[in-house]
């Protein structure tokens, strides 16, 4: 059997993994450095099938695998390969998510006899370790383990975690030991077992079972060799003398520290960590030469240097160093670096924080079992595709952006009729003996005073009086109201009324119907003509709201205006959309009837100089600012913000939500408005009036405000010279609202 | 897999005990789905329910789809897309599968799977 290795085929044993298949032709698979094969270090990662950073020695041969060695210098390529996945060339890694009582991380004495304890208490118990192909990366807070497998990553959820992964055995750090031929005792029993020859074999420190060797007492000092392997270790013998020894494998047995990294990770309840992984052990002799950090290259002097320039603190010189964050997050170097410190110092420092990953993983395997936001489609989507709709992506929805002639579109409201679909809107029912107490204590405006079949335009502000969404009321009886929010707000409308219901005790229900009506507006100054064809004797009157069918589907009507027309919102169930969609085209098909998309509608609005929240208005937006402070009651006793708003309408304030006009084109949004040279604010939405034949805007003026009034006439924007104008820029008495 | 088709359902918002109440008396050919203490989807209900709450929230509700899977098509289909635990039978789990927000069901040894019909589409091709 053979597998390739740097573009050469390479002989295998049953049973070998990369690392000891290389090591058996004399090779190692990186570059140097001391051998674990126990998937604690980096010294055996390479490229495998294309990843990088894989380790070798936890990898079983395969026949045909491909294998190329990290450059010597610099990183590997993050991918190399064919995609995994060749039938559907994608790179996906399968997500697969489970639950248990309790889960144990590695199959050690440790982790067996905690095991046996939970499954004693009758808790199903998984067992995860790295030798059976379940590699733990990540420990998060509440009992997740995400754990890496030949078919996928894991996801396990459970009561509790025990980590019981034991000790990891100690690296030397000394001049030389990055040479080849360096091995752990247990490197060198797996080698042994493997059947490897090792030639001329010394151990510094114990004899590792089974490996015939020639054990060498005292303190090693450094490793010489030539053309990359070692051929002689440097020991001072217990008489202060050093000795040097000639081989071709040095085995160094310095002692273990904890296989803690994962222990590391989070300290809570639902973890416990057990044996060796858990326990004190001495640190190294303090390190005078040689590379600390083989991921980095990090040498002592580097650290000393560290350590002379201020960095104390074992976080400190983590971070100054970058010790402890390459291929093995820690495990070689950190015990040494905490000998280096304590020297230093007098104090022996704590382990630093780990995080997942622990091992390095692909972008396949991190983004196993995501999944990009899902995106809600109203029940007219295949309409709007039909009339050749350029759907995008807004508030959560797709929508259609215009029908391939906005213009055209615009025109239909302000001269004809158009329907659009405005399903998207949030939808709410309240209800309740405290109905009223409710909403008075929500929004700025009265409600108590809106009559039952009438609504009314309300601000959403926050209890620092800065708005956050804007919407209607619609009462319908004395206790029951229908809320409607825009297309973004609605999810946080829902659980931020629910929130202030339960702080504050009232009983009211509430039923968000957002996704379970439709809404069409039907809009224009024949808008009323087209429903009397559907069945609306009398349509209601503007900011009245009846329930009427229309074209025989029942629907909740509301009369408002966003467009600056009359406009009628038919609310209706989902499933009876389609059916009154096309009922409207094919009765107001001689009225000149047409679908508007969003493109229209925002242009349309914006010669009404309506606000779009989000998208004029800012985090910090008051009702001053946008000139909407006739929505604001004051002399209510209480509402949501009305404190903040007191305190703050009694500073100045320069900012301000303005309207502007200029020739045509209309500038881009977001344009800079200057003026003598210097930038006063920017535009939020702009558009090119075909009705009024100039570009109207409405935009920010950061500075360039006194008292109630505008102290600038005029400005530049896109190079070109713009005039604050009142708003609304079109019909600014609101009679065509009301035809 | 069958395919999602709308559900006609009722949906009861009103007080806890005036939802027990109503979900005493229901016959066996309606599945009820508590979606919180103070509200309940009621599929198959023939008509709209009398509530002792003067004040409930009592609406005809279209704005779900759902699907009925066997045991073995549930396993196969939805189960790896669920980081949740499966809920006790007769009771319901809420919560995202395949990162859409749904609804799941037990009775009588079938599944039922509920989501808002507006996020359907990426559900079904999500599943694929």
């Amino acid at each position: 059997m053979r597998f390739l290795l740097d573009g050469q085929p390479l002989e295998f044993s049953e049973g070998d993994s990369v690392a000891v298949a290389i090591a058996r032709t004399g090779g190692h698979p990186h570059h140097g450095g001391c051998l674990c094969l126990a998937g604690d270090c980096p010294n055996c990662v390479a490229v495998v099938d294309g990843v990088a950073y894989v380790r070798t020695c936890q990898t079983p041969a395969r026949p045909g695998m491909v294998v190329n060695r990290h450059p010597a210098v610099g990183a590997p390529p993050l991918y190399n390969g064919t995609p995994v996945d060749s039938a559907v060339g994608s790179l996906r890694v399968e997500a697969h998510f489970e639950q248990a009582d309790v889960v144990v991380v590695g199959r050690s004495t440790s982790g067996l006899a905690a095991a046996a304890v939970a499954e004693g208490e009758g808790h199903t118990v998984v067992f995860l370790d790295a030798g059976e192909g379940n590699e733990v990366v990540g420990v998060y807070a509440g009992g997740q383990v995400v754990v890496r497998t030949p078919s996928g990553m894991r996801y396990v959820h459970a009561h509790k975690v025990i980590i019981a992964t034991g000790a990891a055995e100690l690296h030397p750090v000394c001049e030389g030991s990055n040479l080849r031929g360096i091995l752990t005792p247990s490197a060198a029993i797996r080698l042994a077992v493997a059947g490897v020859d090792l030639g001329v074999v010394v151990s510094v420190g114990e004899r590792p079972a089974g490996v015939a060797c020639r054990v060498l007492e005292g303190e090693l000092v450094r490793f010489e060799g030539s053309d990359g392997h070692v051929e002689r270790v440097v020991v001072r013998s217990l008489d202060g003398e050093a000795h040097t020894h000639a081989c071709t494998t040095a085995i160094v047995g310095l002692g273990s520290s904890p296989r803690d990294v994962l222990a590391r990770m989070h300290t809570d309840d639902h973890i416990e960590v057990v044996g060796p992984a858990g326990e004190w052990f001495e640190l190294p002799v303090c390190p005078t030469s040689g590379v600390v950090c083989p991921c980095n290259k990090i040498t002592v002097e580097d650290l000393q240097g560290v350590w002379d320039r201020g960095f104390r603190e074992l976080e400190l010189v983590k971070r100054s160093a970058l010790l402890g964050t390459g291929t093995c997050q820690g495990s070689v170097c950190m015990p040494h670096v905490r000998a280096f410190l304590a020297e230093q110092s007098g104090e022996t420092p704590q382990p630093f924080t780990a995080r997942p990953a622990s091992r390095q993983i692909t972008m396949g395997e991190a983004s196993a079992g995501f999944y990009p936001d899902a995106w809600r489609r109203s029940p007219l989507h295949d309409e709007h595709l039909k009339l050749g709709a350029k759907m995008d992506r807004f508030g959560s929805w797709w929508r259609p952006w215009n029908y391939g002639d906005h213009v055209a579109e615009y025109w239909a409201v302000r001269e004809g009729v158009s329907i659009g679909d405005v399903s998207t809107l949030g939808k709410m029912v309240v209800s309740g003996p405290d109905a009223i107490e409710l909403l008075e204590r929500m929004y700025p405006t009265t409600v108590a005073d809106i009559k039952p079949g009438r609504s009314r335009y309300v601000l959403i502000l926050n209890e620092r009086g800065h708005l956050f969404d804007d919407g209607m009321i619609c009462r319908e009886s004395d206790t029951r109201f229908v809320l409607t929010f825009t297309s973004g707000g609605a999810g946080f409308a829902e659980m931020w009324m629910r929130d202030w219901i339960e702080t504050w005790g009232l009983n009211v229900h509430v039923l968000d119907r957002t996704m379970s009506l439709a809404a069409i507006n039907v809009t224009g100054p024949l808008a009323g003509r087209l429903l009397q064809r559907l069945g609306v004797g009398e349509p209601p009157k503007f900011l009245q709201h009846v329930h009427q069918p229309v074209a025989g589907i029942d629907c909740h009507i509301m009369r408002l205006s966003f467009t600056g027309e009359a406009s009628f919102e038919l609310h209706h169930d989902a499933d009876r959309s389609v059916e009154l969609w096309q009922a409207l085209l094919r009765e107001g098909r001689d009225l000149g009837v047409k679908a508007h998309g969003l493109q229209a509608l925002f242009g349309l609005r914006l010669e009404k100089g309506h606000v779009i929240v989000g998208m004029d208005t800012e985090l910090d937006t008051t009702p001053r600012r946008i000139a909407h402070d006739w929505a604001v009651k004051m002399s209510k006793p209480d509402f949501l913000g009305r404190e903040a708003l007191a305190r703050t309408l009694q500073l100045p304030d320069a900012r301000r939500l303005v309207g502007f006009t200029m020739a045509s084109p209309a500038p881009v949004e977001g344009s800079p408005i200057w003026r003598n040279g210097e930038i006063l604010g920017h535009v939020t939405t702009s558009f090119t009036s075909p009705l009024l034949g100039k570009a109207v805007m409405l935009g920010w003026l950061k500075r360039g405000w006194t008292g109630d009034e505008p102290d600038v006439g005029s400005v530049e924007i896109d190079g070109r010279t713009a005039v604050v104008a009142d708003t609304p820029f079109y019909d600014p008495s609101g009679a065509r609202a009301r035809l | 897999m069958a395919g999602f088709e709308t559900v006609q359902g009722v949906r009861v918002v009103a007080r806890a005990q005036a939802i027990e109440e109503l979900l005493a008396g229901l016959a066996d050919a309606v599945t009820a789905l508590r979606i919180a203490p103070d509200d309940v989807f009621l599929i198959g209900y023939p008509g709209v329910p009398a509530c002792s709450d003067p004040d409930a929230i009592v609406e005809t509700d279209r704005g779900f789809s759902g699907s009925w899977f066997t045991v073995e098509e549930f396993e196969n289909v939805i189960r790896a897309h669920m980081e949740w635990p499966m809920p006790p039978h007769g009771t319901l789990g809420q919560g995202l599968i395949a990162g859409v927000p749904a609804k799941v069901h037990i009775n009588n040894a079938a599944v039922l799977v509920v989501c808002p019909t507006a996020f359907v589409h990426e559900l079904e091709g999500r599943l694929v």
